[in-house]
Protein backbone atom coordinates (compact mmCIF):
# COMPACT_ATOMS: atom_id res chain seq x y z
CA UNK A 1 0.00 0.00 0.00
CA UNK A 2 1.76 3.50 -1.07
CA UNK A 3 1.20 6.36 1.46
CA UNK A 4 2.43 9.77 1.50
CA UNK A 5 4.36 11.46 5.05
CA UNK A 6 4.84 15.07 5.04
CA UNK A 7 7.86 16.31 6.76
CA UNK A 8 8.04 19.48 8.55
CA UNK A 9 10.36 21.94 7.60
CA UNK A 10 12.48 21.82 11.34
CA UNK A 11 13.12 17.95 10.30
CA UNK A 12 14.11 18.31 6.57
CA UNK A 13 17.46 18.11 7.25
CA UNK A 14 16.71 14.15 8.08
CA UNK A 15 15.01 13.83 5.21
CA UNK A 16 17.22 14.98 2.75
CA UNK A 17 15.55 17.93 2.34
CA UNK A 18 12.45 16.13 1.26
CA UNK A 19 8.64 17.79 2.01
CA UNK A 20 7.12 14.50 1.32
CA UNK A 21 8.41 11.23 1.96
CA UNK A 22 6.35 8.25 -0.11
CA UNK A 23 6.21 4.71 1.50
CA UNK A 24 4.89 1.64 0.65
CA UNK A 25 4.17 -0.16 3.55
CA UNK A 26 2.63 -3.72 4.41
CA UNK A 27 0.41 -3.29 7.79
CA UNK A 28 -2.09 -0.27 7.00
CA UNK A 29 -1.44 1.65 10.24
CA UNK A 30 -0.23 4.56 11.33
CA UNK A 31 2.46 3.28 13.50
CA UNK A 32 3.78 0.95 10.78
CA UNK A 33 3.88 4.08 8.27
CA UNK A 34 5.92 5.53 10.88
CA UNK A 35 8.24 2.76 11.60
CA UNK A 36 8.99 2.34 8.23
CA UNK A 37 9.56 6.12 7.70
CA UNK A 38 12.68 5.70 9.99
CA UNK A 39 13.99 2.60 8.48
CA UNK A 40 14.57 4.81 5.89
CA UNK A 41 15.83 7.85 7.63
CA UNK A 42 16.86 6.53 10.61
CA UNK A 43 18.20 10.01 12.22
CA UNK A 44 14.34 10.62 12.67
CA UNK A 45 13.76 8.74 15.23
CA UNK A 46 15.39 10.75 18.34
CA UNK A 47 12.97 13.75 17.10
CA UNK A 48 10.11 11.59 17.06
CA UNK A 49 10.18 9.28 20.04
CA UNK A 50 11.86 9.81 23.65
CA UNK A 51 14.36 7.66 25.35
CA UNK A 52 11.38 4.78 26.33
CA UNK A 53 10.39 4.61 22.82
CA UNK A 54 7.12 6.72 23.20
CA UNK A 55 6.11 9.42 20.29
CA UNK A 56 7.31 13.08 22.03
CA UNK A 57 4.51 15.15 23.57
CA UNK A 58 5.42 18.10 21.18
CA UNK A 59 5.01 15.86 17.93
CA UNK A 60 1.59 15.48 16.45
CA UNK A 61 0.75 13.22 13.31
CA UNK A 62 -1.95 14.20 11.58
CA UNK A 63 -3.92 11.61 8.48
CA UNK A 64 -5.53 13.29 6.53
CA UNK A 65 -5.53 16.83 8.00
CA UNK A 66 -7.16 15.07 11.50
CA UNK A 67 -5.10 14.88 14.59
CA UNK A 68 -4.80 11.06 15.05
CA UNK A 69 -4.80 11.49 18.74
CA UNK A 70 -8.33 12.27 18.42
CA UNK A 71 -9.17 8.93 16.47
CA UNK A 72 -7.19 5.80 17.46
CA UNK A 73 -3.50 7.36 17.77
CA UNK A 74 -0.63 5.44 16.09
CA UNK A 75 -3.38 2.35 15.72
CA UNK A 76 -5.23 4.18 13.28
CA UNK A 77 -5.85 2.45 10.19
CA UNK A 78 -4.91 3.21 6.97
CA UNK A 79 -6.02 3.43 3.44
CA UNK A 80 -4.42 3.39 -0.11
CA UNK A 81 -3.40 7.12 -0.80
CA UNK A 82 -3.61 8.53 2.54
CA UNK A 83 -1.54 11.64 3.64
CA UNK A 84 0.07 11.51 7.13
CA UNK A 85 1.64 14.89 8.50
CA UNK A 86 4.08 15.75 10.83
CA UNK A 87 3.45 18.52 12.69
CA UNK A 88 5.60 19.65 15.75
CA UNK A 89 3.92 22.12 17.97
CA UNK A 90 6.05 25.26 17.91
CA UNK A 91 6.98 25.15 21.82
CA UNK A 92 8.32 22.11 22.81
CA UNK A 93 10.88 19.72 24.66
CA UNK A 94 11.09 21.70 28.02
CA UNK A 95 9.11 19.65 30.89
CA UNK A 96 6.62 21.81 32.68
CA UNK A 97 4.02 20.42 34.69
CA UNK A 98 0.96 22.21 36.00
CA UNK A 99 0.47 23.61 40.07
CA UNK A 100 -2.77 23.47 41.30
CA UNK A 101 -3.30 27.40 40.96
CA UNK A 102 -2.26 26.81 37.21
CA UNK A 103 -5.19 24.05 36.84
CA UNK A 104 -7.86 26.43 38.50
CA UNK A 105 -6.31 29.98 36.55
CA UNK A 106 -6.69 27.58 33.14
CA UNK A 107 -9.55 25.02 33.99
CA UNK A 108 -11.61 26.38 30.65
CA UNK A 109 -8.77 25.14 28.17
CA UNK A 110 -7.95 22.14 30.62
CA UNK A 111 -11.50 20.63 30.02
CA UNK A 112 -11.51 21.33 26.11
CA UNK A 113 -10.19 17.65 24.59
CA UNK A 114 -8.57 19.93 21.99
CA UNK A 115 -6.29 21.71 24.26
CA UNK A 116 -6.17 19.82 27.48
CA UNK A 117 -3.60 19.90 29.76
CA UNK A 118 -0.87 18.92 27.12
CA UNK A 119 -1.91 21.96 25.76
CA UNK A 120 -2.03 23.97 28.33
CA UNK A 121 2.09 22.88 29.44
CA UNK A 122 2.71 23.38 25.45
CA UNK A 123 1.72 27.25 26.45
CA UNK A 124 3.36 27.73 29.80
CA UNK A 125 6.78 26.33 27.64
CA UNK A 126 5.85 29.16 24.77
CA UNK A 127 7.19 31.98 24.19
CA UNK A 128 6.14 34.62 21.61
CA UNK A 129 7.44 37.91 20.58
CA UNK A 130 5.42 40.77 20.25
CA UNK A 131 6.75 43.51 17.67
CA UNK A 132 4.78 46.65 18.27
CA UNK A 133 2.15 47.04 21.06
CA UNK A 134 -0.28 49.73 19.46
CA UNK A 135 -3.55 48.49 18.12
CA UNK A 136 -3.06 45.16 17.44
CA UNK A 137 -0.53 44.11 20.17
CA UNK A 138 -2.57 45.47 23.20
CA UNK A 139 -5.39 42.93 22.39
CA UNK A 140 -3.30 40.03 21.03
CA UNK A 141 -0.95 41.17 24.32
CA UNK A 142 -3.71 40.48 26.82
CA UNK A 143 -5.01 37.43 25.34
CA UNK A 144 -1.90 35.64 25.16
CA UNK A 145 -1.02 36.83 28.82
CA UNK A 146 -4.72 35.09 29.61
CA UNK A 147 -3.98 32.05 27.89
CA UNK A 148 -1.10 31.30 29.87
CA UNK A 149 2.39 31.42 27.72
CA UNK A 150 4.82 31.35 29.47
CA UNK A 151 6.87 34.68 28.35
CA UNK A 152 6.47 36.97 26.32
CA UNK A 153 8.76 39.79 24.72
CA UNK A 154 7.89 43.05 23.40
CA UNK A 155 9.65 45.26 21.17
CA UNK A 156 7.97 49.08 21.43
CA UNK A 157 10.18 52.27 21.50
CA UNK A 158 6.69 54.69 21.80
CA UNK A 159 4.93 56.79 24.15
CA UNK A 160 0.79 56.89 24.99
CA UNK A 161 -0.61 59.34 23.32
CA UNK A 162 -4.47 60.83 23.69
CA UNK A 163 -5.09 59.58 20.19
CA UNK A 164 -3.86 55.82 21.11
CA UNK A 165 -7.24 55.19 23.14
CA UNK A 166 -9.38 55.19 20.85
CA UNK A 167 -8.21 51.22 20.17
CA UNK A 168 -5.15 50.80 22.78
CA UNK A 169 -7.02 49.16 25.18
CA UNK A 170 -4.05 48.18 27.66
CA UNK A 171 -3.53 51.96 28.21
CA UNK A 172 -5.55 54.24 30.54
CA UNK A 173 -5.75 58.12 30.84
CA UNK A 174 -3.70 57.67 33.57
CA UNK A 175 -0.66 56.66 31.56
CA UNK A 176 -0.52 58.91 28.26
CA UNK A 177 3.22 59.83 28.52
CA UNK A 178 4.44 57.36 29.73
CA UNK A 179 6.62 54.74 27.47
CA UNK A 180 4.35 51.99 26.10
CA UNK A 181 6.19 49.53 27.81
CA UNK A 182 5.92 50.73 31.55
CA UNK A 183 2.40 50.80 31.18
CA UNK A 184 2.32 47.23 29.25
CA UNK A 185 3.96 45.69 31.82
CA UNK A 186 2.08 46.88 34.59
CA UNK A 187 -1.76 45.69 33.17
CA UNK A 188 0.24 42.08 31.73
CA UNK A 189 1.97 41.07 35.04
CA UNK A 190 -1.32 42.12 37.10
CA UNK A 191 -3.18 39.94 34.21
CA UNK A 192 -0.66 37.03 34.52
CA UNK A 193 1.79 37.29 37.55
CA UNK A 194 3.44 33.84 36.09
CA UNK A 195 4.50 35.16 32.95
CA UNK A 196 7.78 36.20 32.52
CA UNK A 197 7.77 39.61 30.33
CA UNK A 198 10.93 40.75 28.71
CA UNK A 199 10.80 44.53 27.09
CA UNK A 200 13.16 45.73 24.41
CA UNK A 201 12.39 49.56 24.62
CA UNK A 202 14.11 50.29 21.11
CA UNK A 203 13.15 50.26 17.65
CA UNK A 204 13.60 46.71 15.55
CA UNK A 205 16.37 47.11 13.07
CA UNK A 206 18.60 45.38 10.94
CA UNK A 207 21.23 44.99 13.68
CA UNK A 208 18.93 43.96 16.90
CA UNK A 209 15.97 41.86 14.96
CA UNK A 210 17.48 38.44 14.46
CA UNK A 211 19.03 38.14 18.09
CA UNK A 212 16.05 39.03 19.42
CA UNK A 213 13.50 37.05 17.64
CA UNK A 214 15.92 34.06 18.01
CA UNK A 215 14.77 34.00 21.47
CA UNK A 216 11.44 33.24 20.57
CA UNK A 217 8.91 30.55 19.68
CA UNK A 218 6.48 32.42 17.72
CA UNK A 219 6.73 36.21 16.07
CA UNK A 220 3.15 38.37 15.77
CA UNK A 221 3.61 41.42 13.90
CA UNK A 222 1.68 44.61 14.79
CA UNK A 223 3.90 46.83 13.59
CA UNK A 224 2.51 49.94 11.49
CA UNK A 225 5.22 50.86 8.22
CA UNK A 226 6.09 48.76 5.92
CA UNK A 227 10.02 48.75 6.52
CA UNK A 228 9.41 46.87 9.66
CA UNK A 229 6.98 44.71 8.37
CA UNK A 230 9.75 43.70 5.55
CA UNK A 231 12.38 43.71 8.43
CA UNK A 232 10.15 41.23 10.61
CA UNK A 233 9.26 38.95 7.55
CA UNK A 234 12.66 38.27 6.47
CA UNK A 235 14.77 37.67 10.47
CA UNK A 236 11.74 35.47 10.88
CA UNK A 237 12.82 33.71 7.52
CA UNK A 238 16.19 33.89 8.36
CA UNK A 239 15.63 32.27 11.77
CA UNK A 240 12.86 29.81 10.99
CA UNK A 241 10.14 31.27 13.01
CA UNK A 242 6.08 31.79 12.19
CA UNK A 243 5.39 35.20 11.74
CA UNK A 244 1.93 35.65 12.56
CA UNK A 245 0.71 38.77 10.59
CA UNK A 246 -2.17 41.51 11.28
CA UNK A 247 -2.97 44.39 9.22
CA UNK A 248 -5.33 47.23 9.70
CA UNK A 249 -6.64 50.08 7.43
CA UNK A 250 -9.84 52.01 7.86
CA UNK A 251 -12.43 49.44 8.02
CA UNK A 252 -10.03 46.90 6.21
CA UNK A 253 -8.53 43.82 7.94
CA UNK A 254 -5.93 41.30 7.17
CA UNK A 255 -4.49 38.33 9.10
CA UNK A 256 -2.29 35.25 7.77
CA UNK A 257 0.22 33.04 9.48
CA UNK A 258 3.96 33.13 7.18
CA UNK A 259 6.65 31.69 7.08
CA UNK A 260 5.21 28.24 8.87
CA UNK A 261 5.98 24.33 7.97
CA UNK A 262 7.41 25.42 4.42
CA UNK A 263 4.44 27.84 3.95
CA UNK A 264 4.64 31.13 2.10
CA UNK A 265 6.18 34.43 3.49
CA UNK A 266 5.18 38.15 3.43
CA UNK A 267 7.78 38.87 0.38
CA UNK A 268 5.68 35.94 -1.53
CA UNK A 269 2.94 37.83 -0.94
CA UNK A 270 4.19 41.39 -1.90
CA UNK A 271 7.88 40.87 -3.07
CA UNK A 272 8.64 44.34 -3.41
CA UNK A 273 7.32 47.54 -0.89
CA UNK A 274 4.75 49.93 -2.58
CA UNK A 275 6.05 53.17 -3.36
CA UNK A 276 6.39 55.86 -0.68
CA UNK A 277 3.48 57.78 0.13
CA UNK A 278 1.00 55.51 -2.15
CA UNK A 279 -0.82 53.75 0.72
CA UNK A 280 -1.74 55.99 3.47
CA UNK A 281 -1.26 54.95 7.28
CA UNK A 282 -4.05 54.50 9.89
CA UNK A 283 -2.28 58.18 10.85
CA UNK A 284 -3.26 59.69 7.55
CA UNK A 285 -6.29 57.17 6.92
CA UNK A 286 -7.86 56.39 10.16
CA UNK A 287 -9.10 52.99 11.69
CA UNK A 288 -12.05 52.29 13.41
CA UNK A 289 -10.81 51.79 16.94
CA UNK A 290 -12.26 48.05 17.23
CA UNK A 291 -11.05 46.73 14.54
CA UNK A 292 -7.09 46.20 15.72
CA UNK A 293 -9.53 44.82 18.44
CA UNK A 294 -10.82 41.93 15.73
CA UNK A 295 -7.89 41.48 13.66
CA UNK A 296 -5.22 41.54 17.31
CA UNK A 297 -7.30 39.12 18.79
CA UNK A 298 -7.24 36.69 15.69
CA UNK A 299 -3.67 37.08 15.40
CA UNK A 300 -3.17 35.75 19.31
CA UNK A 301 -6.14 32.84 17.78
CA UNK A 302 -3.35 31.86 15.53
CA UNK A 303 -0.08 31.95 17.65
CA UNK A 304 -1.92 29.86 20.37
CA UNK A 305 -3.30 27.30 17.85
CA UNK A 306 0.43 27.30 16.55
CA UNK A 307 1.91 26.82 19.95
CA UNK A 308 -0.88 23.81 20.88
CA UNK A 309 -0.59 22.72 17.66
CA UNK A 310 -4.46 22.50 17.01
CA UNK A 311 -6.99 22.82 14.32
CA UNK A 312 -5.72 24.69 11.09
CA UNK A 313 -3.64 27.66 11.02
CA UNK A 314 -4.06 30.37 8.29
CA UNK A 315 -0.49 29.23 6.39
CA UNK A 316 -0.84 30.07 3.09
CA UNK A 317 -4.17 32.03 3.33
CA UNK A 318 -5.06 35.38 3.96
CA UNK A 319 -7.66 36.56 5.95
CA UNK A 320 -9.97 39.61 4.85
CA UNK A 321 -12.26 41.79 7.11
CA UNK A 322 -14.53 44.48 5.93
CA UNK A 323 -15.89 45.34 9.39
CA UNK A 324 -18.77 47.88 7.49
CA UNK A 325 -20.07 45.01 5.60
CA UNK A 326 -19.12 41.78 8.00
CA UNK A 327 -17.71 40.17 4.87
CA UNK A 328 -14.84 37.69 5.63
CA UNK A 329 -12.68 36.32 2.83
CA UNK A 330 -10.19 33.63 2.76
CA UNK A 331 -7.63 33.78 -0.01
CA UNK A 332 -4.77 31.05 -1.17
CA UNK A 333 -1.51 32.46 -1.14
CA UNK A 334 1.39 30.47 -2.48
CA UNK A 335 4.91 29.86 -1.97
CA UNK A 336 6.70 31.99 -4.68
CA UNK A 337 9.18 29.43 -6.17
CA UNK A 338 11.40 32.84 -6.91
CA UNK A 339 10.93 34.46 -3.66
CA UNK A 340 14.11 36.49 -3.02
CA UNK A 341 13.92 35.39 1.22
CA UNK A 342 12.05 32.27 1.21
CA UNK A 343 13.01 29.87 -1.79
CA UNK A 344 15.29 27.47 -2.00
CA UNK A 345 17.88 29.50 -3.54
CA UNK A 346 16.77 33.19 -2.11
CA UNK A 347 18.75 36.01 -3.66
CA UNK A 348 19.02 37.46 0.15
CA UNK A 349 20.69 35.35 3.09
CA UNK A 350 21.10 38.38 5.36
CA UNK A 351 18.87 41.65 6.66
CA UNK A 352 19.17 44.67 4.63
CA UNK A 353 18.43 48.48 5.27
CA UNK A 354 14.83 48.63 5.11
CA UNK A 355 14.45 52.18 5.08
CA UNK A 356 16.53 51.84 1.98
CA UNK A 357 14.42 49.15 0.38
CA UNK A 358 11.12 50.74 0.77
CA UNK A 359 12.25 54.39 -0.09
CA UNK A 360 11.62 56.46 3.20
CA UNK A 361 15.10 57.74 3.53
CA UNK A 362 16.34 57.90 -0.20
CA UNK A 363 13.57 60.41 -0.81
CA UNK A 364 13.64 62.04 2.43
CA UNK A 365 17.79 62.56 1.57
CA UNK A 366 16.95 63.49 -2.26
CA UNK A 367 14.51 66.35 -1.83
CA UNK A 368 16.20 67.72 1.46
CA UNK A 369 18.30 70.08 -0.25
CA UNK A 370 15.67 71.83 -2.46
CA UNK A 371 12.58 71.83 0.03
CA UNK A 372 11.62 74.69 1.81
CA UNK A 373 10.62 74.92 5.23
CA UNK A 374 9.33 77.09 7.87
CA UNK A 375 8.65 76.49 11.52
CA UNK A 376 5.29 77.86 13.34
CA UNK A 377 6.56 80.49 14.88
CA UNK A 378 8.36 81.72 11.89
CA UNK A 379 5.07 81.39 9.58
CA UNK A 380 3.42 83.33 12.76
CA UNK A 381 5.60 86.42 12.47
CA UNK A 382 5.00 86.77 8.81
CA UNK A 383 1.51 86.26 9.04
CA UNK A 384 1.37 89.38 11.87
CA UNK A 385 3.91 91.30 9.61
CA UNK A 386 1.31 91.05 7.37
CA UNK A 387 3.85 89.48 4.38
CA UNK A 388 1.49 88.64 1.10
CA UNK A 389 1.19 84.71 1.60
CA UNK A 390 -1.40 82.29 0.51
CA UNK A 391 -1.76 78.88 3.52
CA UNK A 392 -2.67 76.38 1.53
CA UNK A 393 -4.48 73.13 3.66
CA UNK A 394 -3.88 69.91 2.28
CA UNK A 395 -5.78 67.99 4.57
CA UNK A 396 -8.39 65.69 3.88
CA UNK A 397 -12.07 67.47 4.41
CA UNK A 398 -12.92 66.07 7.52
CA UNK A 399 -9.25 67.04 8.96
CA UNK A 400 -10.71 70.76 8.10
CA UNK A 401 -13.36 70.36 10.27
CA UNK A 402 -11.47 69.40 13.52
CA UNK A 403 -9.33 72.43 12.76
CA UNK A 404 -7.86 74.97 10.65
CA UNK A 405 -5.19 77.72 10.62
CA UNK A 406 -7.44 81.13 10.13
CA UNK A 407 -7.17 82.29 6.43
CA UNK A 408 -6.27 78.94 4.60
CA UNK A 409 -7.11 77.77 0.93
CA UNK A 410 -8.41 73.97 1.14
CA UNK A 411 -7.09 71.68 -1.13
CA UNK A 412 -7.13 68.08 -0.87
CA UNK A 413 -3.88 66.55 -1.49
CA UNK A 414 -5.10 63.80 -4.06
CA UNK A 415 -6.63 66.85 -6.25
CA UNK A 416 -3.62 69.10 -6.05
CA UNK A 417 -2.18 67.57 -9.68
CA UNK A 418 -6.18 68.72 -10.86
CA UNK A 419 -6.06 71.85 -9.77
CA UNK A 420 -2.66 73.97 -10.02
CA UNK A 421 -4.12 76.59 -12.30
CA UNK A 422 -5.90 77.62 -8.99
CA UNK A 423 -2.42 78.35 -7.48
CA UNK A 424 -0.74 81.64 -7.76
CA UNK A 425 2.61 81.16 -9.12
CA UNK A 426 3.97 84.34 -8.05
CA UNK A 427 2.93 84.36 -4.51
CA UNK A 428 4.11 82.54 -1.27
CA UNK A 429 2.79 79.54 -0.53
CA UNK A 430 3.01 77.87 2.97
CA UNK A 431 1.55 74.43 2.89
CA UNK A 432 0.59 72.31 5.66
CA UNK A 433 -0.86 69.61 7.11
CA UNK A 434 -1.36 67.53 10.31
CA UNK A 435 2.25 66.58 10.91
CA UNK A 436 4.00 67.65 7.86
CA UNK A 437 4.82 64.66 6.12
CA UNK A 438 1.51 64.97 3.62
CA UNK A 439 2.71 68.66 3.69
CA UNK A 440 6.26 67.85 2.50
CA UNK A 441 5.26 65.18 -0.21
CA UNK A 442 3.13 68.35 -1.89
CA UNK A 443 5.34 71.00 -1.82
CA UNK A 444 8.45 69.19 -2.96
CA UNK A 445 6.07 67.98 -5.73
CA UNK A 446 4.70 71.46 -6.34
CA UNK A 447 8.62 72.34 -6.83
CA UNK A 448 8.83 70.00 -9.58
CA UNK A 449 5.98 71.45 -11.12
CA UNK A 450 7.24 74.74 -11.34
CA UNK A 451 6.47 76.77 -8.60
CA UNK A 452 9.51 78.66 -6.76
CA UNK A 453 7.93 79.98 -3.91
CA UNK A 454 6.49 77.52 -1.98
CA UNK A 455 7.37 75.93 1.45
CA UNK A 456 6.77 73.52 3.92
CA UNK A 457 4.52 74.06 7.42
CA UNK A 458 7.15 71.74 9.38
CA UNK A 459 5.34 70.15 12.00
CA UNK A 460 1.90 70.52 10.37
CA UNK A 461 -1.35 72.11 12.79
CA UNK A 462 0.57 70.03 15.45
CA UNK A 463 3.41 71.70 15.79
CA UNK A 464 0.96 75.08 15.22
CA UNK A 465 -0.65 74.13 18.20
CA UNK A 466 2.25 73.31 20.46
CA UNK A 467 4.13 76.57 19.50
CA UNK A 468 1.41 78.86 18.65
CA UNK A 469 -1.99 78.38 19.34
CA UNK A 470 -2.54 75.95 21.96
CA UNK A 471 -6.51 76.42 21.74
CA UNK A 472 -6.08 74.67 18.15
CA UNK A 473 -6.92 70.78 18.92
CA UNK A 474 -4.50 67.78 18.45
CA UNK A 475 -5.92 64.84 16.76
CA UNK B 1 -19.24 38.35 -20.30
CA UNK B 2 -19.68 39.75 -16.34
CA UNK B 3 -16.78 39.92 -14.11
CA UNK B 4 -17.40 40.67 -10.23
CA UNK B 5 -14.67 42.70 -9.09
CA UNK B 6 -13.95 43.25 -5.78
CA UNK B 7 -11.47 46.54 -4.61
CA UNK B 8 -9.88 46.64 -1.45
CA UNK B 9 -8.38 49.29 1.41
CA UNK B 10 -7.62 52.57 -0.51
CA UNK B 11 -8.69 51.04 -3.77
CA UNK B 12 -12.46 50.74 -2.28
CA UNK B 13 -11.63 54.21 -1.07
CA UNK B 14 -11.08 55.60 -4.76
CA UNK B 15 -14.24 53.77 -6.57
CA UNK B 16 -16.47 54.59 -3.31
CA UNK B 17 -17.26 51.03 -3.13
CA UNK B 18 -16.38 47.42 -2.59
CA UNK B 19 -17.56 45.43 -5.49
CA UNK B 20 -18.76 46.32 -8.82
CA UNK B 21 -19.64 44.75 -11.87
CA UNK B 22 -17.50 45.19 -15.53
CA UNK B 23 -18.97 44.19 -18.65
CA UNK B 24 -16.56 42.84 -21.13
CA UNK B 25 -17.31 41.43 -25.01
CA UNK B 26 -15.44 38.50 -25.99
CA UNK B 27 -11.97 36.70 -24.70
CA UNK B 28 -10.92 38.96 -21.29
CA UNK B 29 -7.63 38.73 -19.51
CA UNK B 30 -6.87 39.66 -16.24
CA UNK B 31 -4.63 42.75 -17.94
CA UNK B 32 -7.96 43.89 -19.96
CA UNK B 33 -9.95 44.04 -17.23
CA UNK B 34 -7.28 46.32 -15.68
CA UNK B 35 -7.40 48.47 -18.28
CA UNK B 36 -10.98 48.75 -17.82
CA UNK B 37 -10.94 49.73 -14.27
CA UNK B 38 -8.03 51.82 -14.72
CA UNK B 39 -10.66 53.98 -17.14
CA UNK B 40 -13.08 53.68 -14.80
CA UNK B 41 -10.96 54.82 -12.08
CA UNK B 42 -7.88 56.67 -12.88
CA UNK B 43 -6.49 56.62 -9.58
CA UNK B 44 -5.96 52.82 -9.07
CA UNK B 45 -3.74 52.71 -11.75
CA UNK B 46 -1.32 54.43 -9.47
CA UNK B 47 -1.41 51.26 -7.77
CA UNK B 48 -0.79 49.18 -10.40
CA UNK B 49 2.59 47.53 -9.64
CA UNK B 50 1.68 47.55 -6.34
CA UNK B 51 -1.57 45.79 -6.07
CA UNK B 52 -1.96 41.81 -6.39
CA UNK B 53 -4.77 40.22 -7.53
CA UNK B 54 -6.41 37.11 -6.70
CA UNK B 55 -9.04 35.17 -9.04
CA UNK B 56 -11.79 32.98 -7.50
CA UNK B 57 -9.39 33.25 -4.43
CA UNK B 58 -6.35 32.50 -5.89
CA UNK B 59 -3.37 34.77 -5.73
CA UNK B 60 -2.06 35.04 -9.75
CA UNK B 61 1.44 35.48 -11.11
CA UNK B 62 1.35 37.22 -14.35
CA UNK B 63 -2.02 37.15 -16.62
CA UNK B 64 -4.71 34.72 -17.04
CA UNK B 65 -7.69 34.61 -19.14
CA UNK B 66 -11.21 35.29 -17.22
CA UNK B 67 -14.24 34.02 -18.10
CA UNK B 68 -18.23 34.71 -17.29
CA UNK B 69 -18.86 35.05 -13.73
CA UNK B 70 -15.31 35.08 -12.15
CA UNK B 71 -14.65 37.32 -8.86
CA UNK B 72 -11.25 39.09 -9.54
CA UNK B 73 -10.19 40.74 -6.08
CA UNK B 74 -7.23 43.57 -5.99
CA UNK B 75 -5.70 43.80 -2.50
CA UNK B 76 -2.80 46.71 -2.23
CA UNK B 77 -1.28 46.46 0.52
CA UNK B 78 -1.76 47.50 4.26
CA UNK B 79 0.86 48.56 6.70
CA UNK B 80 -1.38 49.86 9.60
CA UNK B 81 -1.37 48.46 12.87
Amino acid sequence: MNIDIRIPSPLRRYTDNQSTVSLNIEEPSVSSALESLLKKHEELGRHLYDEDGALRSFVNIYLNNEDVRFGDGLDSNLKEGDELSIIPAIAGGVPVTLDNWEISRYSRHLIMPEVNIEGQKKLKASSVLLIGIGGLGCPSSLYLAAAGIGRMGIVDFDVVDDSNLQRQVLFGTSDVGSPKLQAAEKRLKDLNPRMEIELYQERLSSENAREIISKYDVVVDGTDNFPTRYLVNDACVFEGKPNVYGSIFRFDGQVSVFNYDGGPCYRCLYSEPPPPGLVPSCAEGGVLGVLPGIIGTMQATEAIKLIVGMGESLSGKLLLIDALSMDFRKLNIKKNPDCKVCSENPELTELIDYDDFCGVAAQTEEDSDKIDEITPVDLKARIDNGDNLVLLDIREEVETKICQIEGSVHIPMQEIPSRLSELDMHSDLIIYCKSGERSYAVTSFLKKSGFNRVSNLYGGTLAWSETVDPTMPKY
Amino acid sequence: MKINVLLFASLKDIAGKGQLEIEVEGKCSVENLSKKLYELYPKVESFDSSVRIAVNQEFIEGDIELKDGDEVAYLPPVSGG
